[in-house]
C-alpha cells in the first residue's frame, strides 16, 4: 500500500499544480500582460538571481488569486522536491571534496531552486491553451491550432487513468511495479482512441479564433506584479 | 434513419468505421467505396468530411478534444466557422458545465456535451454509436428531440442501439447484424426486434441480506479543484444481495462505487468493508492488467488453465481469448473484466454501468452472473441507468445531485 500511496500522491501532486484550472484566475489576464509578467521574470532572475527567494511571497499571493491554496500546496510540494533533490545531490557530492558547500549554501539552493521554480510553473499555469490555438491561427499554423487543446485534454485525462488504473491495481493485489505498464499503456490507448475518434476533427484546419473570456482587473494585477518585480530585482 | 443493432460482437462498431472513414486509423481497410454527402470518403478533402459528419463515438470520454466543455464546443464550432456565443450554452443547458475540466465530466456529462455540440453543428450525416448509454432519463428525452428535430431538417441518422424499441416512433430503417454478416435489413419491424430479445430472463430469486459487508459514515468526497461531489453520505452495502445506485448525471455516482471501494479515500467520513473489494470501470481498459482476455484470466485463476476456460464459457469470451484488448468491442472488453473480477472471488464487486451499451442477450448474461455473485453471499453493487439492471437489483440507492 506504502508505494502505491507514495506514487498516487505523487501523479496527483504533478495533476494539481499543472491541470487542476481551466480558463480562469491569470489566465484571463491579457496576453501582453502574460509577456509583460514573463519578461520581468526572467530579468529578476538572471539580473539579480541572489534575491530571487524574496520574490517567492508575492509569486505564492498570485498564485492563491489565480487557483487557490489548494494549486498554491500542490505547486510548492512539486518545486520543493524538485529544489530539495538539487541542493541535497550538490551537497552530498561537495562531501567527496570535489568542492566546499556549507549547509547554509545547500539552504540558499533550495530557497532560490524553490523560487525559480515555482515562478516556471506559475507562468505555465497562466498559459491558456485557447489561446495558443487562436496564436497559432492567427499565425497561419492552422492545421497544427488544434494540438495545444489536445495536449491540455490528453495529458490531465492520461494521469487521471493512470492513478485509477493504479488504484485498481492495488485492489487486484498486484504489485505496483506490474501495475506500471498497464497503467502507462492505459494513456497511449486513450491517444489512439482519441486519434479514431476525432479523425477528420484533427485532420481539419481552424477557420475562426475561439473566443476567449478577459479579465482587466486579472490583466491589472500581472502589471502590477511585473513592476514591483523589477523594481525588487534592480534595486 | 436506419438503426443498427445485433449482438456484442457482430461488427455494428467496424459497420461504423467503415461508414466514418476511421477504419483505417485501427489498422483495417474497406472493400468498395463510402460516399458521404455525395463525396467517395476515400478522395474527399478532410474539410468536406467533417462538414458533413458528426460521430457521437461508444467511448464518449474519447471523444472530446476540448481540455474544457467551453474549449470542446468552441473549437467544434470554429473548424467549421463558426464563433460560440455564451447564448449556445445557455440554450442547451450547459452554462454552468462551460467552464469544466473535460477530464471531470462524469459519462453521462460527455455524452450531454457530444449531443449538444451535435444539436449546434449542423451536420447533415449522424452516426451515433450507443449515444444514449451513459444518459439519465432526461436527457434520454432530449436526444429523442434532437433527433426528430434532424430528420425534420432532412438529416441522415445512422444509430448503433441495444434498444432499438426506444427509436420506434421514428418507424427507422433496421438492419440487424450478426457475425459481421446481415441477419435483418428493411422497414421497422417490430417482430424482429423482438426475435432478438425473447430469452425471458431467469426467474429473479429471492435473495435477503447475509449482513453488512461496507460501511458509509458520514462520506464526503470533493475531486481537486472541484465541488463537493458527496456530502455526508450515510450508507450501508450488504452481502448476498444486488444493490443498484441510480440518479441523475452528475450526481456521483461513480465517485460513490469509487469511494466505497477503496479507489479513492474519502475527503472526510469512514468507510469500513469486511473483505476485500473490486471496482470494475465504465471504461473496462482501466481495469486490465494483461494484453489478452486469456493471459488476464490466467493471472486472476493463478495460472488455473480449466478455470478460465470455464469462466470463458460462462462470460461467453471464448473466442476472442486471443485477441488483443483494445481491439475488442465494448461489450466484450466489459464481460472479459467481469469475468476476471470474478475468478479473483472477491468479497464485494462494485461495477460501474456493467450493461452499457449491451445488446439483450450479453446485458442478461452478465446481470444473471452479477446476481449469481449476489446468492453466493458477494455484496455487489452496480451504478447504472439501465432499466433492465435496475430491474433485477434487490434494492436501489438513488442519489440527487
Amino acid at each position: 500500500m506504502c508505494a502505491v500511496g507514495f506514487f498516487t500522491w505523487l501523479v496527483n501532486t504533478v495533476y494539481k499544480s499543472i491541470f487542476l484550472t481551466g480558463d480562469t484566475g491569470l489566465r484571463r489576464a491579457h496576453a501582453a500582460s502574460k509577456i509583460l509578467f514573463t519578461t520581468s521574470l526572467v530579468v529578476a532572475y538572471t539580473v539579480n538571481p541572489e534575491k530571487s527567494p524574496t520574490l517567492l511571497p508575492l509569486l505564492v499571493a498570485l498564485g492563491v488569486l489565480h487557483a487557490g491554496f489548494e494549486w498554491v500546496v500542490a505547486a510548492l510540494t512539486l518545486v520543493s522536491l524538485v529544489s530539495a533533490y538539487l541542493a541535497g545531490s550538490a551537497y552530498l557530492l561537495s562531501l567527496t571534496g570535489l568542492y566546499t558547500m556549507t549547509p547554509l549554501q545547500a539552504l540558499l539552493v533550495v530557497a532560490r531552486a524553490t523560487a525559480v521554480a515555482f515562478g516556471v510553473v506559475l507562468v505555465f499555469n497562466m498559459i491558456s491553451p485557447v489561446e495558443l490555438y487562436n496564436a497559432l491561427h492567427t499565425l497561419g499554423a492552422k492545421h497544427f491550432s488544434s494540438y495545444p487543446l489536445l495536449v491540455w485534454r490528453l495529458m490531465p485525462l492520461g494521469l487521471r487513468n493512470f492513478t485509477d488504473s493504479v488504484a485498481v491495481g492495488y485492489l487486484k493485489r498486484e504489485k505496483i511495479t506490474s501495475r506500471i505498464p498497464p497503467a502507462t499503456a492505459s494513456i497511449i490507448e486513450a491517444g489512439w482512441f482519441i486519434e479514431e475518434y476525432s479523425y477528420w476533427r484533427l485532420r481539419v484546419k481552424s477557420k475562426t479564433q475561439i473566443p476567449l473570456p478577459r479579465s482587466i482587473v486579472h490583466s491589472l494585477v500581472l502589471v502590477a506584479a511585473s513592476l514591483t518585480i523589477l523594481l525588487l530585482a534592480l534595486q | 434513419m436506419l438503426v443498427v443493432t445485433g449482438r456484442s460482437g457482430s461488427g455494428k462498431t467496424t459497420l461504423v468505421r467503415a461508414v466514418t472513414g476511421t477504419i483505417s486509423a485501427v489498422g483495417g481497410y474497406i472493400r468498395g467505396a463510402v460516399h458521404l454527402c455525395g463525396r467517395n470518403i476515400a478522395e474527399a478533402r478532410p474539410e468536406d468530411i467533417y462538414s458533413c459528419l458528426m460521430y457521437i463515438p461508444q467511448e464518449p470520454w474519447y471523444a472530446i478534444i476540448g481540455y474544457t466543455v467551453h474549449a470542446e464546443i468552441c473549437h467544434a464550432l470554429a473548424l467549421d466557422g463558426r464563433l460560440c456565443t455564451r447564448a449556445d450554452f445557455a440554450a442547451r443547458g450547459l452554462l454552468h458545465l462551460a467552464n469544466r475540466l473535460a477530464h471531470t465530466l462524469s459519462a453521462g456529462e460527455v455524452q450531454r456535451v457530444l449531443w449538444a455540440e451535435l444539436s449546434l453543428r449542423g451536420a447533415r450525416v449522424l452516426v451515433l454509436d450507443e449515444p444514449l448509454v451513459y444518459l439519465d432519463e432526461a436527457s434520454r428525452t432530449s436526444a429523442k428531440r434532437i433527433v426528430e428535430a434532424a430528420l425534420g431538417e432532412g438529416v441522415a441518422v445512422l444509430l448503433v442501439d441495444h434498444n432499438p424499441l426506444f427509436w420506434e416512433d421514428f418507424e427507422p430503417r433496421l438492419l440487424v447484424l450478426e457475425g459481421g454478416g446481415v441477419l435483418y435489413y428493411g422497414e421497422w419491424s417490430r417482430r424482429v426486434v423482438e426475435e432478438l430479445t425473447n430469452r425471458a430472463p431467469a426467474p429473479r430469486a429471492p435473495r435477503t441480506s447475509r449482513g453488512v459487508y461496507a460501511e458509509l459514515r458520514g462520506v464526503w468526497f470533493k475531486y481537486p479543484g472541484g465541488d463537493y461531489v458527496l456530502r455526508g453520505v450515510d450508507l450501508v452495502f450488504e452481502k448476498g444481495v444486488l444493490t443498484a445506485v441510480t440518479g441523475p448525471n452528475g450526481s456521483g455516482k461513480t465517485t460513490l462505487l469509487k469511494v466505497s471501494s477503496g479507489v479513492l479515500k474519502p475527503s472526510r467520513g469512514l468507510v469500513a468493508r469486511s473483505g476485500p473489494a473490486i471496482y470494475v470501470p465504465e471504461n473496462p481498459l482501466l481495469y486490465f492488467t494483461m494484453p489478452t482476455p486469456r493471459e488476464e484470466l490466467l493471472l486472476a485463476a493463478r495460472g488455473d488453465e480449466s478455470r478460465v476456460l470455464d469462466a470463458a464459457e460462462y462470460f461467453g469470451v471464448k473466442r476472442v481469448l486471443d485477441k488483443p484488448l483494445a481491439r475488442l468491442s465494448s461489450g466484450e472488453r466489459r464481460r472479459v473484466a467481469l469475468a476476471s473480477a470474478y475468478l479473483y472471488d472477491f468479497a464485494g464487486y462494485f461495477v460501474d454501468e456493467p450493461t452499457g451499451g449491451l445488446d439483450y442477450e450479453s446485458a442478461l448474461l452478465v446481470l444473471e452472473v452479477l446476481e449469481a455473485l449476489a446468492e453466493s453471499g458477494k455484496a455487489v453493487v452496480i451504478a447504472t441507468h439501465d432499466e433492465r439492471a435496475v430491474k433485477r437489483a434487490d434494492l436501489r440507492v438513488e442519489l440527487k445531485t
